[in-house]
């Protein structure tokens, strides 16, 4: 006999639930990507490459300068981008020429405090037209400045970058031209870890839309405690577009038993992975990570101490981070901040029912 | 129940405050430690505030809206907020002639925002956690008076921030009292309370925001998660507060909302303080809000000089380890289990906001706080969230601490331990409130970097020997102080570095002629600075516009440091000194030590008010058009300039103006800074009158009586209509009206006098309208005072 809590799936069910959203989360991953890498500060046509300085670097005050040499590996070198820690005001100069060459190819005299506008700043300069495998060196120097510490260098990272503007015309100019300057670009973003956090942020939609509806639409749930030993029903996918209700859904089924425990240790781990291993702040991942960790505590009714524990937790590492590592505290606080914030909201609201 | 919960419940309520007395001897005691921070014989003087010298000589001014300390002059509404308690209280010392020399009245108001400090957060915690120990409250204050914020605004001495900071907390505990047990009578002393502690706060407009933001926002929780019932009488007696307090305020409240253009605008204009830089520049990192930190200025300084020279203890290890200690101890109850919190989760609640506030555009979610800041203006109020929001920050950790505390105290563990329970609260205020904040106790926060000014200062007997020489020249004009600053500040070295000052100008604070002491740097007075620097005689063309009858050569500048520093127009002395020596057209008067004084001859001296001789147009009113058009005039000429972008017909009209036919004179009587009554004699024919104070519409020309004299103004005068007369802005600063003598005198006979010769002697008052408007306000605030006061009487008799 036919079970009436048995539905099976149309095949416009089967249309939409497989080729119309993942078709669509798939074009928007896509979308979001190129709209990253159209809105990056290098732009389509620029490659990156990075570079270590090559001497001591100090950081600027008085009459200081910090130097390094490195060798082009493209034509059209045009931007030279350093990471700052901090700066206030003073004169710096920022120069560069061909190794051999007696005379400076380009001199620019800027006020230190746009440096603390934008800590990846980018000198830029009339593009080098035949720069690949020169050897340039360039220098920048403070000039007499009232105070120390007015120009900090990201000590931690000791990179730059420099930056390659192809001329458009170059690169549609042919096929393999085309081909070659799309891999290198390519392979020239993924270098960077940033965009490969967002690539893979962006993705994040997709991968659980799949894990979910793979999950969802093949497995059978008892979707009522009290009818434990009734016969089980197969799940209509259209009920779990809703993401609150579907994930509310799968922490009810029989997978999740046992799993409480690890969802909240995995994100924490998680968590702790950005602080230490993530060398630039992504909102991105930070507000990821924010709503995993919400809606775990929501739906696993994760004690309110647990977060405020985290949060103090953070709070310590914080103050012992700053003396080693100003970035890891500011992530650190951050979290914090976010334990502190979810441990009282959850406090309020078991006021509030109380 | 413990002694002082049983004598609690036996005393009549106006002597409950007795059984706190001791806890307030505390602070009191603590308070002494302001003290300590003066050098005999000297002033503290803070980059934002420094005291007049001669207090009584000053307090009028203060009733006013508009200020022309510092030449051209501007709307100020804010300095009306000192008017109540601080400047009544000077009006009345000054009407009884007691003498109170201006050091006196710093240090002991000094002692009372910082000992009131200490007994604010202990009566907002009592009345927060009426449960928690004595010695929990009593740390609460202890730890308000003593935090790295404390550290912080002590040096620049802003009283607004200092007064909110002092009394929110006190302020803020009467707002509970009345949302716990609502009664018409608290209703009524909160609001007196409100007006008496925190009006001189809203001298800085954005903390009447926040103040009213943080009432509302109590009043919420306490009806979600604290108490439901009366909901009705609780919201109407709150309204009843609101609404008195606004009336008793009706002195700052009304022509703030009057003038809240003007106040928008002068946020937006000041200086570039207002553009997104302003605002990246003070966010700080969100680690830095949890432990009151994280200020731009605090590790900066200038030609070797750091602004703060005790910062430099705070990068070590050991005080950033400290640093957290307060925000770590303030969260732990969220852990540690105990009875009713609810209080404690709204101040963790508003300590969470405030830090989202302060960190501004840091990471997370910084570019949320840039978007709005960018695009809301009213959000320019708050550019400078640490100074704004971290006391709030400081208020919340100090109270949570001392909750915290007292959980501590109170565990099982400790229960039965009379004196080691006691240890760990000992401990940690000695922490925090000792070794954290040893500039407060060694007296080193006063004591500024070996290279840079100081914050004690004396001022010099030259000074007060000027201010008395100034104070016997008659003349209603303007002095030019050279090296000139656009900021208004003074960087100068007195004995040497030893007493090196910086702060505003100290002759526009001692005595009460107008300083040119501001200006962007494309004003008029930056290019008369510039031109006079260059040794160029044109420069008398834009003296001449400006009003300038002194030029004050401040030999004791700290040369150096002002010739570096991009607030300065740069010039060194002795080529200043040679130019205005050579130029033909001033003489050396006087010189008092380190101070010379240039006057401007008779024949190159326009009065505050003139007729000029000619009109000139221009396309804009820069210093370089104005300079352009003027070149062909003869130095002596009088004359004042128009910006084509006037009204067409206005522009068409004045072009026809030819000089007025005949000699006319013009007597003026300074009334007051907002009112001038003035006789014009002998006119006839439409003339431009051009008064050299700021443009503002609210200047306005009303009849007057026969009289130069009349000073007598009515509280409805505001009802008054000024006379139809069409205003202009002259020489790309002043006010200009062209005034028809026939059309006038034609409607208005009881102001003009008819002459043999068919020409009009006219009688005109020339008003600061918002001032009008003012003066109404002050009657409603007074008004509100008696009715208030009668009714508390009234209540207070019928329960006795």
């Amino acid at each position: 006999m036919k079970d009436k809590n048995i539905k099976i799936l149309s095949i416009f069910d089967y249309f939409v639930t497989w080729i119309i959203i993942p078709l669509f989360l798939f074009i928007l991953w896509i979308y979001l990507s190129f709209n990253y890498v159209y809105h990056l500060q290098a732009g389509l046509t620029v490659l990156e490459h990075k570079y270590k300085f090559t001497t001591n670097i100090q950081d600027l005050s008085g009459r200081k300068s910090v130097t390094s040499i490195f060798k082009a590996k493209e034509n059209n070198m045009g931007i030279v981008s350093i990471h700052f820690e901090s700066s206030s005001r003073g004169n710096v100069i920022f120069r560069i020429k061909e190794q051999l060459s007696s005379e400076w190819y380009y001199e620019a005299n800027l006020d230190a405090y746009v440096f603390a506008r934008d800590p990846s700043f980018t000198f830029g300069f009339p593009p080098i037209k035949e720069s690949k495998g020169k050897i340039y060196t360039f220098e920048l120097l403070s000039k007499e400045g009232p105070l120390s510490d007015y120009v900090n260098f990201d000590k931690s990272s000791r990179v730059y970058l420099v930056k390659f503007q192809q001329p458009k015309t170059e690169i549609t100019d042919s096929s393999p031209h085309t081909i070659n300057f799309i891999i290198k670009k390519i392979l020239n973003l993924f270098q960077d870890i940033k965009f490969t956090l967002h690539i893979i942020s962006y993705a994040i939609p997709l991968f659980l839309y799949i894990v979910m509806a793979t999950m969802l639409s093949g497995i059978r749930f008892n979707t009522k405690k009290k009818n434990a030993g009734a016969p089980l029903k197969y799940i209509h996918f259209s009920r779990y577009l809703n993401l609150l209700v579907s994930l509310r859904q799968f922490f009810k089924s029989r997978y999740y038993k046992n799993f409480k425990f690890k969802s909240t240790v995995m994100l924490l781990f998680f968590i702790t992975l950005s602080i230490f291993y993530l060398n630039v702040f992504i909102n991105e991942v930070f507000t990821v990570l924010v709503l995993f960790w919400i809606i775990n505590a929501y739906i696993n009714r994760v004690p309110s101490k647990i977060s405020a524990s985290t949060g103090i937790m953070f709070l310590i590492l914080t103050s012992i981070s700053l003396l080693v590592n100003t970035q890891i505290a500011d992530k650190a606080s951050a979290w914090a901040y976010i334990m502190l914030f979810t441990s009282l909201l959850q406090e309020l609201m078991f006021e509030r029912k109380t | 129940m413990n002694l002082q919960n049983a004598m609690t419940c036996n005393l009549k309520r106006p002597f409950k405050f007795i059984l706190s007395l001791p806890s307030w001897t505390i602070y009191l005691l603590l308070g002494l430690l302001t003290i300590s921070w003066y050098s005999p014989g000297k002033l503290l003087v803070g980059v934002d505030t420094i005291l007049p010298y001669n207090l009584h000589n000053f307090i009028n001014e203060y009733f006013y809206v508009w200020s022309n300390k510092a030449p051209p002059g501007l709307i100020d509404i804010n300095k009306l907020s000192f008017i109540f308690p601080l400047g009544l209280l000077l009006k009345i010392i000054d009407q009884f002639n007691l003498s109170l020399s201006v050091f006196w009245f710093e240090k002991i108001l000094l002692y009372t925002l910082y000992s009131g400090a200490g007994i604010s957060a202990y009566k907002l915690s009592k009345t927060i956690f009426p449960k928690v120990k004595e010695v929990a409250n009593i740390s609460a204050g202890i730890l308000y008076m003593f935090n790295f914020y404390v550290l912080f605004i002590l040096t620049p001495l802003p009283l607004p921030i200092l007064f909110s900071y002092c009394f929110f907390p006190y302020v803020f505990s009467q707002f509970i009292s009345l949302v716990t047990h609502p009664n018409l009578r608290k209703s009524l002393i909160f609001s007196i309370i409100w007006v008496t502690l925190l009006n001189t706060s809203y001298g800085t407009p954005p903390y009447l925001i926040i103040h009213i933001s943080i009432f509302i926002f109590y009043a919420i929780f306490h009806h979600v998660f604290i108490n439901k019932n009366k909901a009705i009488k609780k919201f109407l007696l709150v309204m009843l507060s609101f609404i008195i307090w606004f009336l008793l305020s009706s002195y700052i409240t009304i022509p703030l909302i009057l003038n809240y253009n003007h106040e928008i605008n002068a946020y937006i204009n000041t200086g570039g303080t207002v553009s997104i830089d302003a605002y990246l520049a003070n966010s700080v990192n969100i680690f830095e809000g949890f432990r009151l930190m994280g200020y731009f200025g605090l590790d900066d300084g200038y030609l070797g000089a750091r602004y703060y020279a005790w910062f430099p203890a705070y990068k070590t290890n050991l005080f950033k380890v400290l640093s957290f200690l307060l925000p770590i101890i303030a969260f732990l109850p969220l852990i540690i289990k105990k009875r009713s919190k609810l209080n404690y989760y709204f101040l963790t609640f508003l300590a969470l906001v405030m830090i989202f506030f302060v960190k501004g555009s840091n990471f997370p979610l910084g570019s949320i706080n840039s978007f709005i800041y960018d695009k809301l203006h009213l959000f320019t109020l708050f550019r400078s969230g640490y100074q704004r929001f971290t006391g709030f920050i400081a208020l919340c950790l100090s109270l949570m601490s001392a909750y915290s505390l007292d959980s501590i105290i109170n565990t099982k563990a400790l229960e039965n331990r009379k004196f080691i329970r006691y240890l760990p609260f000992f401990l940690i205020n000695l922490i925090l409130a000792v070794v954290f904040v040893f500039p407060l106790w060694t007296g080193s926060l006063f004591i500024a970097d070996k290279n840079g000014p100081s914050y004690q200062v004396k001022i010099p007997e030259d000074y007060i020997r000027t201010a008395d020489w100034l104070q016997n020249q008659q003349e209603d004009s303007n002095i030019l102080p050279l090296p000139f600053c656009i900021m208004g500040i003074s960087n100068l070295k007195w004995n040497g570095f030893k007493d090196g000052y910086s702060g505003p100008n100290p002759l526009a604070i001692i005595n009460q002629k107008r300083f040119f002491i501001t200006g962007s740097l494309e004003s008029l007075q930056s290019e008369a600075s510039r031109m006079i620097a260059a040794g160029n005689e044109r420069a008398i063309e834009l003296l001449k516009l400006l009003n300038i009858r002194y030029i004050l050569l401040q030999n004791d500048a700290n040369w150096n440091y002002v010739n570096n520093h991009g607030w300065w127009i740069s010039a060194d002395q002795s080529t200043l000194q040679n130019n205005l020596e050579n130029f033909k057209w001033i003489d050396s008067v006087k010189k008092i030590g380190n101070l010379w004084f240039y006057r401007v001859d008779d024949s190159y001296y326009l009065q505050h008010f003139y007729i000029p001789k000619s009109i000139i147009i221009t396309q804009n009113s820069s210093a370089a058009s104005i300079m352009a058009a003027i070149s062909k005039k003869t130095p002596q000429e009088s004359f004042a300039q128009i910006s084509s972008v006037e009204d067409a017909f206005f522009i068409d009209e004045i072009s026809k103006y030819s000089g007025i036919k005949k000699e006319t004179t013009i007597a003026s009587q300074k009334i007051n800074i907002t009112k001038y009554n003035l006789k014009l004699e002998s006119v006839s024919n439409p003339f431009p009158l051009i008064f050299s104070e700021s443009y503002d519409a609210g200047w306005k020309i009303y009849s007057s009586k026969k009289d130069l004299e009349t000073k007598t103004t009515s509280v409805i005068d505001f009802l008054k209509k000024s006379l139809d007369t069409h205003h202009f802005q002259a020489n790309g600063y002043a006010n200009g009206w062209l005034i028809d003598p026939k059309k006038i005198c034609n409607s208005q006979t009881n102001m003009c006098f008819n002459n043999s010769d068919g020409s009009y002697d006219i009688f005109l008052s020339i008003e600061f309208e918002p001032q009008r408007i003012t003066n109404f306000s002050y009657m409603i605030s007074i008004i509100t005072m008696i009715i208030t006061a009668i009714l508390l009487g009234y209540i207070q008799l019928r329960k006795i």
